[in-house]
């Protein structure tokens, strides 16, 4: 992982852009037999990644959800996974926001403008 | 893992299955007053099986429906009037639960409005996304 700010604002954006993809496909699958809903905890593969010194790729873990599931064996919460993908929409929108605004204190600092 | 702008495709997947959902329970219904003679097959249930996408242990890709026939053999109700009836005065209906079917169609139709949403929040995220650096 790259350091400095903007090296972990892209690994944010990585690792929403995995939730985003496990959010939606628990959501497709809200009504297949069988399913077992997947969640993706990047903060705490974030977490991690900044602790350690290394400049090891680091990657977001994915994990079975424990929730119990319906008589149909599927365990998605639809509830949750639409709130699940509305927090990752803004989330998303927050750090893309951080990472302009990093590219405007670059730009300024290199003798342009800084809005 | 992810191809670009991954999240769309997997809720149109979605949004795919249960169209295909909601057109099989649509059928269904359209067909669960068709009457033959007894000797004939009737109209058989199409009945949507859904799966997730992707191989076992990878990410997922989305769900995909497939649709299977039920069986056709139907069941006779007795209607002397109709002139499809045989001799002993029965006809055969298709083996169609109208409720079973009400009950997907509300399902399906929950499950594409989810789709369609996490669509609008995937095109919100994306759009903001473009502007990096811009």
């Amino acid at each position: 992982m790259s350091s400095g700010v903007i090296g972990i604002l892209q690994f944010a954006i990585d690792g929403i852009t995995s939730q985003q993809s496990a959010t939606a496909n628990n959501i497709a699958n809200e009504a297949t037999p069988g399913y077992t809903a997947t969640e993706v905890n990047f903060e705490q593969s974030l977490s991690q990644a900044l602790g350690s010194s290394g400049t090891q790729l680091t990657q977001v873990s994915k994990s079975p959800y424990a929730g119990p599931a319906a008589t149909n064996g599927n365990n998605v919460d639809i509830g949750s996974e639409m709130v699940n993908a509305e927090q990752e929409t803004l989330h998303y929108q927050a750090v893309t926001e951080s990472l302009n605004a990093q590219f405007r204190l670059i730009q300024g600092a290199s003798g342009g403008s800084y809005q | 893992m992810s191809s670009l702008f991954s999240v769309l495709g997997i809720a149109c997947s979605g949004v795919d299955a249960m169209q295909t959902w909601l057109d099989a329970a649509g059928g269904n219904i359209a067909n669960a007053n068709d009457v033959v003679s007894p000797n004939q097959k009737t109209y058989a249930d199409e009945l949507t099986l859904l799966s997730p996408t992707g191989a076992p242990g990878q990410a997922g890709m989305g769900v995909q429906a497939s649709v299977v026939l039920g069986p056709n053999s139907g069941v006779l109700a007795y209607a002397p009037n109709n002139p499809l009836a045989n001799a002993q005065g029965d006809v055969k209906y298709p083996q169609v639960s109208t409720s079973h079917e009400l009950v997907n169609l509300i399902q399906a139709q929950d499950a594409y409005q989810a789709n369609t949403s996490v669509m609008q929040k995937a095109i919100s995220a994306y759009r903001s996304g473009l502007t990096i650096g811009s």
